[in-house]
């Protein structure tokens, strides 16, 4: 009887315990990185950029992206479809979640030619957003070291905070805070730290629905806090049933919509 | 009191503090319609206004083009790529190109290519050996853009593409042009020798200089190889309305490609080996022609970080032919080429610096640029180019054509 006492509250304290802690900062982000950065993992889709100046002068961009996921290999390939002067060019992220490495591709119609992009690139704007390469593809994970902080709720949806502490060849952020949502695995948001430990850009979700049975975030920003610039990302439409293959996703098809 | 006050101050506080910190929300819901923006077709009607400052005059050039891509139906695009330009210089004239006009099929891992198009099938910036079947438009000499000089052919490409693995076979049904600038014009110390060569004149589009092409291609991780054998002609135009071109002469070869992504490093290398044509002068001042063996290979690296971007090139061309080529892009010869360049303002200014110099002859260029988007709409280039070497080396050639230039593109 006094065994039953003691087993009975450890049991459930670890099954708590568990609950909280039983994913580790790898397995949420393992989680999080299935899918891209709008929580797409397999579809067409296609969406509106809006970048935002301090002086309050806007860019608009319209892009269409194709993702696809099989078993270690990940791919996005993005086109540009607006405006007129960066129509055509397209970009190419591959990883293999296995080997831990990415690579990117990129098509300027003016030159003719894809050229592989060397991961010291990934820091470099996407199409001139606050957005970088890496961003996008969520490269700053690899070789990254993980902690799982303590959880959050945010506007009463439960959030599991993972702390990234990136290598510098993916991006400036010293370190990274995400606090992921429990429910869809979307960002909430995302802190990109400095090296004085000041938040310089922040990405923020702003709209999300599920589309079939993936949640994706419908709207979502990214505010560089030292330039005082926003990028919005908007997903206009998207078509989860596309047949895709990963044959849509090599350097030689990226010129080819 | 004090505690009213000292309240009021940290509420104030953490309100500015929560204002500076709350992120401003864009309001997309009446920017993004239902409709794919990538149907339809996107059409980009585009004007352009170069000046160029030469020692011996001023050229001022207007153009105006329109680019195109229609999605047709879920499989098929159409791509056009017309420029209709207008020179006011030593040599003015009027000028319309049809860059690229073609159909573009693609169903599942295939795809095929129909029509006017741009083929590159090489990787390096300034000298690529695997990409000689392309034909070049130098009809406006060299100025900052020293890479954009493919001219459209009439071609079928044909590219099957697995994960991993592609094989493209390439069908072109007659020969096209080399293109080089008119006589008169500060580019146009080559056009004197084509218009000598044996057998130029006029030439028909012939179907018995057609050419044709075969590419295999692995991709493996960071790693890409390619492999190709060509086959097919090669002339040289004079971009003037006499038309004179030399008759189509045989250029064959087999090529390798690699690239590979290290880190921050991208390392490319490309070799050719086979046949071309070379036109030389014999003991009696005629113009002979011989086909002898070439070897062309080029190496190169790639480092970008953050903003900046470097890249060297190593390149050298070499015939198994004793007797020197009349046109030195063919001769033999070694480059060392670098480019760097820094990107600022999320990429909207571009400030680049690049040079090229042979290994012999202290034949030289250099071309400081620098571009700026104001507005996605608007963009202004300014830069000078400046070649140095001896005169019968390919740059040292145009040392008269070192020139400022500016340039204002804008989209209608």
């Amino acid at each position: 009887m006094m065994l039953q006492k003691m087993i009975i509250p450890t049991l459930l304290a670890m099954i708590i315990s568990l609950d909280a802690y039983g994913q580790s900062a790898k397995d949420i982000v393992d989680q999080y990185t299935r899918r891209n950065a709008l929580g797409i993992r397999n579809g067409v889709a296609n969406l509106k950029m809006v970048i935002k100046d301090k002086k309050g002068r806007t860019k608009s961009r319209d892009l269409k992206l194709k993702v696809f996921e099989k078993s270690s290999d990940k791919a996005s390939l993005v086109h540009v479809t607006k405006p007129a002067n960066l129509s055509g060019t397209a970009l190419l992220f591959r990883e293999d979640t296995k080997k831990d490495s990415s690579q990117m591709h990129l098509y300027l119609p003016k030159f003719g030619k894809v050229r592989r992009i060397g991961d010291g690139q990934k820091k470099s704007p996407f199409v001139s957003s606050d957005f970088t390469y890496g961003d996008m593809d969520g490269s700053y994970f690899n070789g990254a070291k993980l902690n799982r902080l303590e959880d959050k709720t945010v506007s009463g949806f439960p959030c599991f905070q993972v702390e990234v502490f990136p290598l510098k060849t993916y991006t400036v952020a010293k370190r990274v805070v995400l606090l992921i949502r429990k429910d869809s695995y979307l960002a909430d948001s995302i802190q990109y730290f400095d090296k004085a430990d000041k938040v310089y850009k922040l990405f923020k979700l702003v709209k999300w629905e599920k589309s079939g049975e993936q949640w994706i975030a419908s709207q979502s920003q990214m505010w560089n806090k030292k330039k005082n610039s926003i990028t919005a990302i908007a997903i206009a439409n998207i078509d989860a049933k596309q047949k895709l293959n990963l044959s849509m996703f090599t350097p030689e098809r990226m010129k080819n919509d | 009191m004090t505690k009213f006050v000292l309240t009021f101050f940290v509420f104030f506080m953490a309100s500015a503090a929560s204002a500076t910190d709350e992120m401003p929300i864009i309001d997309m819901s009446q920017m993004v319609s239902e409709e794919a923006p990538s149907s339809g077709a996107v059409i980009r009607w585009q004007g352009q206004y170069s000046y160029k400052k030469f020692e011996s005059g001023d050229e001022a050039e207007a153009s105006f083009s329109m680019n195109s891509n229609g999605k047709l139906n879920p499989y098929m695009n159409a791509h056009l790529d017309v420029e209709l330009s207008a020179i006011d210089g030593d040599s003015s004239r009027l000028q319309n190109t049809i860059h690229q006009a073609f159909l573009d099929n693609s169903i599942g891992r295939y795809n095929f290519n129909i029509g006017i198009q741009k083929i590159d099938w090489g990787q390096m910036d300034f000298q690529s050996p695997a990409n000689l079947l392309a034909p070049l438009d130098l009809s406006r000499g060299i100025s900052g853009d020293v890479d954009s000089q493919v001219r459209g052919t009439a071609a079928l490409q044909f590219k099957m593409t697995f994960d991993g693995f592609f094989v493209e076979a390439l069908f072109r049904p007659f020969h096209t042009a080399h293109l080089f600038p008119g006589q008169g014009s500060p580019w146009d110390r080559a056009s004197a020798a084509i218009s000598q060569m044996p057998g130029a004149g006029v030439q028909n589009q012939d179907r018995q200089y057609g050419s044709q092409g075969l590419r295999l291609g692995l991709n493996l991780g960071t790693l890409g190889i390619r492999v190709m054998s060509y086959s097919g002609y090669e002339s040289f135009k004079i971009n003037d309305s006499d038309n004179v071109e030399t008759s189509p002469t045989e250029l064959s070869y087999n090529a390798l490609a690699m690239d590979l992504g290290l880190g921050p490093v991208v390392f490319k290398g490309e070799f050719a080996a086979g046949t071309r044509n070379v036109y030389y002068l014999n003991s009696l001042f005629q113009i002979q022609e011989e086909l002898p063996k070439f070897q062309n290979a080029s190496i190169a690296l790639d480092y970008g970080v953050d903003s900046l971007n470097f890249m060297l090139e190593l390149a050298s061309s070499k015939t198994d032919s004793d007797n020197k080529s009349l046109l030195p892009a063919q001769g033999d010869r070694g480059t060392i080429s670098t480019q760097s360049s820094i990107k600022l303002n999320n990429d909207d200014l571009v400030i680049s610096f690049i040079t090229q110099h042979a290994l012999e002859k202290g034949e030289q260029m250099l071309i400081l640029k620098g571009s700026n988007q104001f507005r996605d709409w608007l963009s202004v280039e300014l830069g000078y180019v400046d070649f140095a070497g001896e005169e019968e080396t390919l740059l040292g050639q145009y040392k008269k054509s070192s020139h400022f230039y500016s340039q204002l593109q804008f989209d209608l």
